[in-house]
């Protein structure tokens, strides 16, 4: 349904299966930096060039929060359901049409497992 | 004002004269923009509409100070002089920008336009490229010193003018549309448009930064940022924008970005021209 518009995740996905990146160097930077060491789930909704969580959230530990998005308090009370927090982070569109939260995990911004370790800590907090 | 509209629309429909038609497209395009303005007036009910030239310093008076502090030593007055000297020297045929496009007071406030000879807007940087590579100058290309300092030169040269821009006829509407769409289109892996954060979240903040409103885009440009120590064109600013959402961004000057700085600066009608003016 997803019209072909800049950066589509289909564009997207052609970009990285060819291996070159003609998208942005933001891409491209981040790509660099990858780190040797497995990054926690704080340090994925914390880095910019991951998660970057917190330009939008305010959360716990984090310094210089944005205000887009609500805080990311108390989260287990506002969803016991832990899957339920999944499916907001993986693709916010379906419980917030046309949001200004990115599509985390369906538009490849994390991968499976790293959205799994956001969730796990965003359901602490 | 809706009954303005109506008669107009109606007149329109009786007559279906070209003029008639004429009345109609800028009927259409100021209905578009009222509502477009009313979101951000009714977000930030304690901004006069005047004010919207300070961008995100409008919205607080603590952020105002610091606007006044980083505007009391201007740092682009060189690249106004630069700008000056240029315009007059003579190019590679011997002739100079004035040549080619006329007086410089008052010239950025005739832009951006809608041409009904090329049907397509013009830009002030493209015009002013246009001619320098007429008259056999290759230095003048986007972003490069040459432009930027002609146009912090030819902003001077405008301030205290009101924006003025007019949507003529059907062809101009369907440009000012088209720019309208692109502010509202989301774009890049993180699926932003320009109004996810300038217009739905505009006075919150992206990390650190207060977002600025979606009127007052446009009047103080070039601005001189300083993070960058140096002039931003306005499309060059849209483009760093559109690389935040990791997406390519569009071709300067082309239609997509012309579109787009074209509704936008009809959405400033009646705001002063300030440029070069200073941001973080
Ligand atoms: C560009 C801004 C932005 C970024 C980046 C962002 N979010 Fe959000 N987020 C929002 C906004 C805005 C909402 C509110 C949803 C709405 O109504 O549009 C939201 C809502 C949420 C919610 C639902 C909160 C509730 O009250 O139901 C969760 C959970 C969440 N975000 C987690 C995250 C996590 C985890 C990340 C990083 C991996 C993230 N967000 C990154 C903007 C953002
Ligand atoms: C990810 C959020 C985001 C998106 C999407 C975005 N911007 Fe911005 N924009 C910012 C931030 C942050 C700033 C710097 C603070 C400010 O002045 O708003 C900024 C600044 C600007 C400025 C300079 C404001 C001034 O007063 O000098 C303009 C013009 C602008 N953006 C236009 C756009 C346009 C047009 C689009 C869409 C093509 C867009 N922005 C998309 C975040 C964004």
């Amino acid at each position: 349904m997803q019209k072909i518009t800049l950066g589509t995740p289909s564009l997207l996905a052609l970009a990285l299966l060819a291996g070159s990146f003609t998208l942005s160097g933001q891409i491209l930077a981040a790509d660099e930096k990858a780190p040797a060491k497995e990054m926690s789930g704080k340090e994925l909704a914390f880095d910019a060039s991951k998660g970057n969580c917190l330009a939008c959230h305010m959360i716990a530990g984090g310094d210089q929060p944005g205000t887009m998005g609500p805080p990311l308090i108390a989260m287990k009370a506002r969803y016991p359901d832990r899957q339920a927090l999944f499916e907001v982070v993986w693709d916010p569109r379906k419980k917030f049409p046309n949001t200004a939260m990115p599509p985390i995990g369906a538009y490849g911004i994390l991968s499976k497992d790293e959205v799994n370790k956001v969730v796990d800590f965003v359901h602490g907090l | 004002m809706m009954n303005k509209l109506l008669t107009t629309t109606l007149l329109a429909l009786a007559l279906a004269t070209p003029a008639a038609q004429a009345a109609d497209a800028s009927a259409t395009a100021e209905a578009q923009a009222k509502e477009f303005r009313d979101f951000t007036y009714k977000r930030f009910p304690d901004v006069k509409p005047a004010d919207y030239i300070y961008g995100a310093y409008a919205l607080n008076e603590d952020s105002r100070a610091q606007f006044d502090a980083i505007n009391e030593f201007p740092p682009y007055e060189s690249a106004i002089a630069e700008g000056k000297v240029l315009w007059t020297k003579p190019l590679a045929n011997g002739k100079s920008l004035q040549d080619c496009l006329g007086q410089a007071k008052g010239l950025r406030a005739m832009y951006p336009f809608f041409d009904d000879k090329t049907n397509k807007v013009r830009i002030l940087g493209a015009d002013v490229m246009q001619c320098a590579q007429a008259y056999g100058d290759d230095k003048f290309i986007p972003n490069s010193k040459e432009v930027k300092s002609v146009l912090a030169y030819l902003a001077s040269e405008s301030r205290g003018m009101k924006v003025d821009v007019t949507v003529p006829n059907d062809k101009a509407l369907a440009a000012f549309e088209d720019g309208r769409t692109r502010w509202f289109q989301k774009t890049g892996q993180l699926n932003l448009s320009c109004a996810d954060c300038h217009s739905y979240h505009s006075g919150q903040r992206l990390r650190s930064e207060t977002l600025s409103p979606a009127i007052g885009k446009t009047a103080h440009f070039p601005s001189w940022r300083i993070k960058d120590d140096g002039l931003v064109p306005l499309q060059a600013r849209f483009a760093g924008c559109v690389r935040d959402t990791r997406a390519k961004p569009y071709t300067p000057y082309g239609p997509e970005f012309s579109n787009l700085e074209y509704f936008l600066s009809y959405i400033d009608n009646g705001l002063v021209i300030t440029g070069p003016a200073v941001r973080k």
